[in-house]
């Protein structure tokens, strides 16, 4: 599955390429990419997974590495 | 400015204002170094101040210390400006959160400012729209607008929101959105989309649905949501992000430590790491980069190129091969007649009156092509054809009362006739008989767009193209007559759909740059998907191309290759630019605080200094 997520008021460049590096990792995410300038997160996950778990994760790492975003579909 | 920013700033001039006051306060004021508690209040004065920005910071970099990822840059800030608490230094430490804050303010207000400026929205949306109300027209945000209320659209204006006419006559520019560049002419009842420029009439449209689901926001959308794909560049620099933080801060650590034991002194060499913990935030460093692909994605969108990519972007800089699709692609795609031959003894009146009898029954793109000549040509039938046969790979057949007539392909007419007939294989033929009498033939063909060569001509002197070749399903002949029109250096012809994936495997195996693969898009995917850069024809309408495609051409319009490559080029240069300016100003920095030159604003500002120069040099990309 793939999925696209607004992410706003990102101020950093590698406060995004962290982001994505971090939402890669977890279980079930296949492919993330942060589009810094677009303000867009592109999500590729497993059709298995549960995509209200991975956004709440999602929204967890997004608030550790940069407090000022916010997630939106 | 948003309110973000406002209270951001607020708090900026609230610290500044308590800074300078403190600090002049603590000079005039006599001081009693001797007294421990004048000492604890200057702290805590000093340390309230510092507050006012730093305790957001400060909670940032304690959240993240715990993530195993700690080396951001509010936590660089913050060691840096405890450090600077430590040897005494408030003022500094306090001026180090002050600078920074308002570097960061400044480059959050700059990206967005250049986000809006580059973006493909900018070109396509709308910011106003004229609601019609019983009151008359009342000027709305697109996004107000509900689904079926009445807009005014003026001469000139952009359609905000897709739509119905409801009244006025005017002509439409939809090159933004199906490609399609000749103006459409549109009355009451009739559809128009969002997006699209009404150049010359009135107006009045009822909306169809919300601004935010209408036809710009796909190709929007499309711009910005398919740029996923980064550059090579941005690989880099992403990369080299992570090495060059924690190999400066090895370094500040070093500093503060090794010279601080050797030669004593510990305050002058903590104020050089603490510098260089500065500029070890590689935020500008990484952003310099898509910025410059997000300016040359959206100058190509709004030339009618639609990048999917930075990559592709990136890729089309340096391209070896240009290998394209014949029909569709360097001709016009649809078959006109170009020539007839009559037989001994026959009229043109007879020939074409008996064509447009056997044809006009048919749909099949040569039968129309034949009726149009025809037609034009002022032959009139009277009567409808009876008793219509296809014979599958020949031709066709009906009957006139007892009369027989047929028409059919070079086949056909040897079945009919015998030998004696002979073809060059450049042209389709369409042979015409009445029972068994050869009346003549029609010479169909494919066009050859307008300016194909010039175009190939300019691919060669201003782009690098080394070879440009034709793949085709088509004929040996027909592609021959195309492949010497357009000037061509090489063609293959009648390959069969695998036959056209190893012929373009072989062109990219030997190549050692790109090679770009131009096709309709309409049975091309694989090929599309194979080349280094697939570049469909034709507007978003095509569902398939779009999908296929890494790059479209909004026009149909193959001069656009050439923009979209000296775009590319342009990018790819202000991109390594700004790489080049973000990590020598860094370094620069770095060297002058290792000398003991450096001055800590400086150090702070180099980090915005280096963002500012990359959007200004970024923005060159929109003008040219």
């Amino acid at each position: 599955m793939k999925r696209y997520i607004k992410i706003e008021d990102l101020c950093c460049a590698n406060c995004a390429a962290k982001i994505e590096k971090a939402v890669s990792k977890l279980e079930g995410v296949n492919k993330c990419t942060v589009n810094f300038m677009a303000e867009k997160m592109l999500l590729e996950y497993d059709d298995s997974a549960d995509f209200d778990g991975l956004f709440a994760k999602i929204k967890e790492i997004a608030d550790r590495i940069e407090p000022e975003c916010s997630l939106s579909l | 400015m948003k309110k973000k920013h406002k209270r951001e700033l607020i708090k900026i001039i609230i610290a500044t204002v308590l800074l300078i006051a403190a600090a002049l306060s603590f000079r005039f004021i006599p001081i009693d170094y001797g007294n421990v508690w004048f000492f604890v209040m200057r702290i805590c004065v000093y340390a309230a101040i510092y507050m006012i920005l730093g305790f957001d910071i400060m909670v940032g970099a304690v959240k993240n210390v715990f993530s195993g990822d700690f080396l951001d840059e509010r936590f660089l800030m913050t060691i840096a400006s405890v450090a600077a608490f430590f040897i005494g230094e408030y003022i500094e430490g306090i001026a180090v959160i002050i600078f920074y804050s308002i570097g960061e303010l400044f480059q959050d207000i700059a990206v967005g400012r250049s986000r809006n400026m580059i973006s493909a929205a900018a070109g396509l949306r709308v910011d106003v729209c004229h609601l019609v109300t019983e009151e008359g027209t009342v000027d709305k945000k697109p996004a107000e607008i509900g689904e079926g209320s009445v807009i005014e659209v003026r001469p000139g204006e952009r359609i905000p929101i897709d739509g119905v006419v409801v009244e006025g006559l005017s002509g439409i520019d939809t090159s933004s959105i199906t490609g399609e560049s000749a103006p459409v002419s549109v009355g009451p009842g009739e559809n128009v989309y969002g997006g699209t420029v009404s150049t010359d009439g009135l107006l009045k449209i009822r909306t169809l649905t919300t601004a935010e689901n209408s036809s710009q926001e796909r190709i929007i959308s499309l711009v910005e949501e398919a740029s996923m794909n980064k550059s090579v560049t941005e690989r880099f620099i992403t990369k080299f992000a992570r090495v060059y933080t924690p190999v400066v801060v090895i370094f500040a650590v070093l500093l503060a430590v090794i010279p601080s034991i050797i030669f004593h002194a510990p305050e002058r060499w903590i104020r050089t790491a603490i510098m260089f913990l500065v500029v070890s935030c590689p935020c500008a460093l990484v952003v310099s980069i898509p910025l410059a692909f997000f300016a040359g994605v959206g100058r190509a969108s709004k030339e009618g190129v639609l990048v999917k990519g930075a990559e592709y972007l990136e890729r089309l800089s340096e391209v070896e091969n240009y290998v394209f699709d014949k029909t569709g692609t360097v001709t016009s795609g649809s078959f006109s007649v170009r020539n007839i031959r009559l037989a001994e003894g026959i009229d043109k009146k007879r020939l074409t009156e008996a064509a447009l009898f056997i044809e006009s029954g048919s749909n099949h793109p040569i039968a129309e092509a034949v009726v149009k000549y025809c037609t034009e040509e002022g032959a009139v039938i009277s009567d409808k054809p009876e008793d219509y046969k296809e014979i599958p790979g020949l031709g066709v057949s009906v009957k006139r009362g007892d009369t027989l007539l047929r028409a059919g392909n070079l086949r056909y007419a040897k079945k009919i006739a015998g030998d004696g007939f002979s073809s060059d294989g450049k042209a389709t033929e369409v042979f015409v008989f009445e029972d068994d009498t050869y009346l003549g033939m029609f010479e169909l063909g494919d066009r050859v767009k307008d300016g194909v060569k010039d175009t190939f001509d300019a691919l060669r002197k201003k782009c690098g193209a080394k070879k440009i070749i034709m793949l085709s399903g088509d004929r040996d002949g027909a592609c021959k007559e195309v492949a010497e029109a357009c000037g061509f250096d090489e063609y293959r012809s009648e390959l069969l759909p695998e036959g056209k994936i190893r012929a373009l495997g072989e062109v990219i195996q030997h190549a050692k740059k790109s090679t770009v693969y131009v096709g309709d898009g309409i049975n091309d995917a694989p090929v599309l998907a194979l080349a280094d850069v697939g570049i469909a024809m034709g507007g978003v309408g095509q569902d398939a191309a779009v999908e296929a495609a890494d790059c479209i051409l909004m026009n149909d319009d193959l001069g656009k290759l050439v923009r979209a490559s000296q775009i590319s080029g342009k990018t790819v240069r202000v991109a390594r630019q700004n790489v080049i300016f973000a990590i020598g100003i860094k370094l620069l920095v770095l060297l002058a605080a290792a000398f003991g030159f450096g001055i800590m604003w400086v150090a702070v500002f180099a980090d915005v200094g280096v963002l500012i120069l990359a959007i200004l040099n970024s923005l060159r990309v929109m003008r040219s």
